[in-house]
């Protein structure tokens, strides 16, 4: 016998060893298959049937009659000024969504974190909208916003202002805001949570003894506070782009994306394209435009993220 | 022996391995194509009767079918709004289990459906069945090359200007003396000035500001050429004339811009139901609405009694005061569904006491004979429902014309005319600019249509 051969005993628990191991791969993928199988069937299947059809031409109904167009898809988007025009609107609500949502929210959440009186009340007020139907925020929102007969324009008339009130949803430069005021409005409750989550991570003594050494109230958010919270502000401002160039329910109930286009989102436009102009084809070209789209955002802000965290 | 634990750990992984294999037969399941409707006994029927007094009204109908053939109906309403029901229909007939029947806007809608034979052709029963019983807007917008494709669930009478008497009449106005543009803009000023309320819009919701550009290109042109002009984003070996550049159409998207003084303060953020609720609650003296709007009547029970007169004439208008814009809804047959329940299907809703009691039920003018003792509709419209019926009767032959909605290439119409409605009014657009956007459009749709 060799020297080199392993014994018989070690040969048996080596073989265990691997049958075990065999056996909770096994196990492993039997408990993953049922996600797996939803998720490639409602997920993968759906973005490469896309990514398919947007190399041809469809009108959605039969699918006898599609047609291999090549890149013309992609040609016309490049063309397409609509298309830029709803993609600066998507530009424009994330700056938006970043100035009032991200630095609102968080400069909430810090004032609740103080220790305010009725905290917890400001928590449920702020949150509460999150968990309403996006849909019905934005009917109640129509009525706020009716010329005739919305609260604001009412609010503004008795206080003197009349003079402001506005076709907030029919008004070139006022819809988007609008548009955005309400989404904001409504999601601003969970990057508060978000912040506030954060907040309660922050090293207090590290805080006190930055205060014991004289350092000032910015002093301690920039060089304490910040750097504990990066990692959920970064998720706060990621979802934030993300929303925002994916946003589709709320502007599409509010406006449909008028006067004239002024509220088009890419996604209204991408939905009026498939669903109203049967161009399924073009409709997908959107699809995977925006799809490249929210990558690049994606990567860029993991990118910056991951490097400021090593610096 | 097989120990305890080693048995249950087997049983475990049987218990995984079945939801495991359910899951997938799940999925698989409801992936898996439903196959044709190849039950004799049940048919499935996608529409938009999905208001209160509609769904109703189909249900009654429905069981009176049953009860008489046998056969039950799969009842599937969807809401009306015109956003989202045409994209349910796409997607429930391109489905591989698509409903035995499915209602959506004649013309182009019908038309994209016959092309792409989802639909059924149903020319030699409808010539060898139908046709006895119905007259010319039967299958007005469901003829594609001489095939027929479907039959009028019910039409509509679209150009219709509603009143309130009792509004006018305090500015010393009466729409009986309204019969031309002219003399009911001059009316409108005069409440105006009077600091009144002259007319209602709900522009926001972009249709609404669509049927102004129906109404004034139909009263600039006539019936028959707005219908050549509208099908030339549709069909082939159309003539290149008239054109949307033309200057009477040009002049008639103007005349639309021109009403701007004259409609509400804030008009054009303002929702068509607010407009309607505007309306009803008596703080306003027109309102230019579709002979639905009776069902609204009917439910919001105004304190007044509403007139309704239709868009009047403009004087050197080449289009009638009296003829008027239709919108006919399509009874369609799913290429795939079964012959014999559909076509008794159909010739159940055609028959004369069926259709009597459907369209007085859902305000529908119904293109078929009737039987009239059966025809009652509420009195709170009765007399606003007879006045319509007399408009339709009396338009006389080429005196209708579909709406641009059911008449123009689908994309066309939601890109320049729904959109271009509000263009105009906000500024966006000017006249000349969508006149020659919705041409350009035009030429592309011709090229495309061979």
């Amino acid at each position: 016998m060799a020297l080199s051969a392993p014994l018989p005993v070690v040969r048996a628990r080596r073989a265990s060893q691997k049958r075990a191991a065999a056996r909770t791969t096994w196990q492993a993928y039997a408990l993953i298959a049922p996600a797996g199988i939803l998720y490639t069937l409602f997920q993968l299947v759906p973005i490469v049937g896309a990514f398919v059809l947007s190399f041809t031409s469809w009108n959605g109904i039969n699918l006898g009659r599609i047609t291999f167009t090549g890149f013309d898809n992609y040609v016309r988007l490049v063309q397409d000024e609509q298309f830029w025009q709803s993609a600066l609107h998507n530009v424009v609500f994330a700056a938006l969504v970043f100035v009032f949502m991200t630095f609102g929210s968080f400069l909430i959440a810090a004032i609740i974190h103080a220790g305010i009186r009725g905290g917890a009340f400001f928590r449920i007020v702020f949150f509460a909208p999150v968990v309403i139907s996006s849909v019905a925020v934005a009917m109640l929102a129509i009525f706020f916003f009716s010329p005739s007969q919305g609260l604001i324009n009412e609010i503004l008339r008795t206080i003197g202002l009349g003079g402001l009130a506005q076709p907030w949803l029919g008004s070139n430069e006022w819809a988007l805001p609008s548009v955005a005021a309400t989404y904001i409005l409504q999601n601003f409750g969970f990057s508060m949570i978000l912040f506030l989550s954060a907040l309660s991570q922050v090293n207090d003594e590290m805080c006190e003894a930055a205060e014991v050494d004289g350092a000032s109230q910015g002093r301690i958010l920039w060089g304490i506070v910040l750097p504990s919270i990066r990692p959920i502000a970064s998720v706060v401002v990621l979802l934030g782009f993300i929303n925002s160039f994916r946003l589709f329910d709320t502007v599409y109930v509010m406006t449909g994306g008028g006067p004239f286009h002024a509220s088009d989102t890419i996604v209204t436009y991408l939905y009026r394209t498939a669903f109203g102009g049967n161009q399924v084809g073009y409709a997908s070209a959107i699809g995977v435009a925006l799809f490249v789209i929210l990558g690049v955002i994606a990567v860029v802000q993991l990118r910056l993220t991951r490097e400021r965290g090593e610096s | 022996m097989t120990s305890p634990i080693r048995q249950r750990r087997r049983w475990a992984r049987s218990a995984l391995a079945l939801v495991t294999m359910g899951t997938i037969a799940a999925t698989m399941g409801a992936c898996s194509t439903g196959g044709a409707d190849t039950s004799a006994t049940e048919i499935s029927i996608i529409n938009r009767w999905s208001d209160p007094i509609g769904e109703a009204a189909a249900e009654e109908m429905f069981a009176a079918f049953t009860a008489e053939t046998g056969i039950t109906v799969n009842n599937n309403p969807q809401p009306s709004s015109g956003d989202t029901y045409q994209p349910a229909v796409r997607s429930a007939l391109s489905s591989s289990n698509a409903p035995s029947i499915a209602i959506d806007n004649a013309g182009p809608n019908t038309f994209e459906y016959a092309r792409s034979g989802a639909i059924m052709d149903i020319t030699d029963f409808f010539n060898e069945t139908l046709a006895s019983r119905s007259s010319a807007g039967a299958t007005s917008g469901e003829t594609l090359d001489g095939r027929i494709y479907g039959i009028s669930a019910g039409a509509v009478v679209g150009n219709l200007i509603w009143y309130n008497p009792d509004y006018l009449a305090q500015f010393d106005v009466d729409a009986a003396d309204i019969t031309t543009y002219e003399q009911w803009v001059d009316a409108m000023q005069k409440i105006k000035d009077a600091g009144g309320t002259p007319i209602v819009l709900g522009a926001k919701d972009q249709w609404p500001g669509g049927h102004y550009l129906n109404d004034f290109v139909q009263r600039a042109l006539g019936s028959e050429q707005t219908t050549a002009l509208y099908n030339r984003t549709v069909a082939s070996g159309q003539p290149d004339s008239p054109k949307w550049t033309d200057p009477a159409v040009v002049d008639a998207f103007q005349a639309y811009v021109d009403m701007k003084p004259l409609f509400q303060e804030g008009f054009l953020g303002e929702a068509q139901a607010t407009a309607d609720s505007l309306f009803l609650g008596g703080e306003v003296g027109f309102y230019e609405m579709g002979s639905w709007f009776l069902t609204a009547i009917q439910n919001g029970d105004p304190g007044f009694t509403p007139g309704v007169m239709l868009f009047p004439a403009l004087e050197d208008g080449a289009g009638a005061g009296t003829e008027v814009t239709l919108g006919n809804d399509s009874l369609m047959v799913s290429a795939d569904a079964n012959p014999e329940a559909t076509q008794a299907f159909l010739e159940f809703f055609t028959r004369p006491d069926v259709a009597a009691k459907f369209g007085a039920a859902t305000s529908k003018i119904m293109p078929y004979e009737i039987d009239q003792s059966l025809s009652v509709v509420p009195d709170v419209i009765k007399g606003q429902w007879d006045t319509i019926n007399s408009f339709a009767t009396d338009s006389g032959d080429g005196g209708a014309a579909l709406f641009n909605d059911q008449a123009i290439d689908v994309n066309i119409y939601q890109t320049y005319i729904w959109q271009g409605s509000v263009g105009l009014m906000s500024g966006g657009i000017t006249p000349e600019e969508l006149a020659q956007q919705l041409e350009d459009a035009t030429v592309e749709a011709q090229k495309a249509n061979g």
